[in-house]
């Protein structure tokens, strides 16, 4: 029995629920294609197919490498933590840095990893690394997770991009443009452009044209570009005429809700992440720059936390009000961690040999810390976690498979995670 | 490029822009399309390309409109798009 055979003929779902119509047609057609399945099978099949569709994830990216000591690993009484105290949360044991308050409140709801180690110390390649799973090489162009993780989760006939970012990101490369990010730059507001001047009619029928006078340059020879063109203006003209599209507009949120998540890109761009996936978008990123703090470690770090505080703690406060933390994976992180010796300018460098990560939603057991650094930072002391163990934990969470292999333009297949053991302890 | 104002402005067909000049020079279709061809692609229409925007041309009452239509389509094909 294959465990896909509903695969393409599934169930029609929105966060708001099932609809009773596209229920019944997704049940008797399986049932028609499956006619040996006994009832219970069925049943299964579609609850799994029902558990993966309403998944996402958002990833808050603190671009530059945060510093793990500032943040959620600090180290109060050794010299290398510098002037940073630890506080306390809201779970007994665990304390984390100052300025992280109202994160701390919901501690009840993450899972701190303290033990991540990687090799890679360059900010291209590590965000490479940590976007897509691979270390870049010459000869393919690696799909970013986010790419990977659209394309097992999208739903059917969604008309609004299924990876959207705040700030540039990760491509979808061999992929395609069905996968490739949406970027937004000013988080809020909708999207310049998405507004036709013409008009829905007229707009369809300049497709129409469009779509003739393309076909006859796709028969000179230029199928594959005439390809991705069409289906790019096929998303574009979705996202025009989408009702679903407001979502990127916050202006119809309360104001006391926009001023928890703050005033601000980031706050904005959190409150966007979580209309985003209400709407059923499959991957949302949301960037945070300034964090490479060579110098000046401490004020830049203060803040930065300003404005990723609140809106990290407001948004998993928002998401659980809602009922969207459980099918909603949410992860802090960076591409490396920061060198725990303080250098001359009262800075920190890169270190990717331990880094940290938070990790709050989609099945993670909250209020927990998995594996520890040693009294002065330098290195993991226990349950080191892997670059690779962690996407493999976020598939989990997702109930995607890891294993899953796309093949590269050239018949290469590729995992969508190459090695790597999801964190058990994540889940227990 | 899909949804752009400005494009909407530059290829205004009834105003004072390059389109309603060429309309206004050319009034064969035939003409009007080879100018605009070679104006965006820089050759001549085939002769598939001249009957679908002849058609298109038909199936509109007002030329300016289609030919609006005709050159947001060129503007944003992928022949435009890969042409240097």
């Amino acid at each position: 029995m294959s465990t896909y055979i509903t695969r393409h003929d599934r169930l029609t779902v929105r966060r708001g629920g099932v609809s009773r119509r596209s229920f019944l047609r997704g049940f008797s057609v399986s049932a028609l294609a499956a006619g040996t399945l006994s009832f219970p099978d069925l049943v299964s099949l579609q609850a799994a197919n029902l558990r993966k569709e309403g998944r996402a994830i958002i990833l808050l990216w603190m671009n530059g490498g945060p510093s793990q000591l500032e943040t959620f690993d600090p180290k109060p009484g050794h010299a290398n933590g510098g002037e940073t105290r630890a506080i306390d949360t809201s779970v007994a044991g665990i304390q984390i840095a100052n300025g992280w308050e109202r994160t701390a409140a919901q501690m009840g709801d993450i899972a701190l990893i303290r033990s991540l180690t990687n090799k890679e110390g360059n900010h291209q390649r590590a965000t490479y690394q940590l976007h897509t799973g691979y270390i870049p090489s010459g000869s393919v162009k690696h799909p970013s997770f986010a790419a990977n993780v659209a394309k097992e989760l999208r739903p059917e006939d969604f008309d609004l991009p299924s990876v959207v970012s705040v700030g540039p990101t990760q491509g979808a490369g061999f992929l395609g443009v069905d996968y490739e990010p949406f970027v937004v730059q000013n988080p809020g507001q909708l999207p310049q452009n998405v507004a036709s001047p013409v008009g829905d009619r007229r707009l369809n029928q300049r497709l129409d044209l469009f779509d003739r006078l393309e076909s006859d340059f796709a028969g000179r020879g230029g199928k594959s570009v005439v390809e991705n063109q069409r289906r790019l203006y096929e998303k574009a003209a979705g996202i025009v005429q989408s009702e679903r599209t407001k979502a990127f507009d916050i202006s119809d949120e309360p104001q006391s809700l926009r001023d928890r998540y703050g005033d601000n890109n980031f706050g904005k761009g959190c409150l966007l992440a979580r209309r985003l996936v209400e709407a059923g978008v499959s991957f949302v990123e949301v960037r945070m720059n300034g964090w490479d703090t060579h110098d000046d470690n401490f004020a830049r770090i203060g803040n930065l936390a300003n404005e990723v505080d609140p809106a990290f703690a407001t948004l998993l406060a928002d998401l659980k009000d809602r009922g969207l933390l459980d099918t909603t994976t949410v992860i802090w992180t960076g591409e490396f961690g920061r060198t725990p010796k303080i250098n001359a300018r009262g800075g920190r460098d890169h270190f990717p040999r331990a880094f940290n990560a938070a990790l709050a939603g989609g099945g993670i057991r909250g209020g927990q810390v998995i594996g520890s650094t040693t009294d002065d930072g330098s290195a993991v002391a226990d349950r080191p976690v892997s670059v690779p163990d962690l996407l493999a934990s976020l598939c989990h969470s997702l109930q995607i498979n890891p294993q899953h292999e796309n093949v590269s333009p050239l018949g290469r297949p590729m995992k969508i995670v190459e090695g790597g053991e999801p964190v058990a302890e994540l889940f227990a | 490029m899909m949804n752009s104002q400005f494009l909407e402005g530059v290829i205004d067909g009834d105003g004072r822009g390059m389109l309603t000049e060429t309309l206004r020079r050319y009034p064969d279709d035939g003409d009007a399309l080879g100018e605009i061809y070679l104006r965006i692609l820089s050759r001549e229409p085939t002769e598939q390309e001249l009957t679908t925007c002849r058609e298109h041309i038909a199936s509109h009452d007002s030329r300016a409109v289609a030919y609006e239509d005709i050159t947001w389509c060129l503007l944003n094909s992928s022949e435009f798009l890969t042409r240097r």
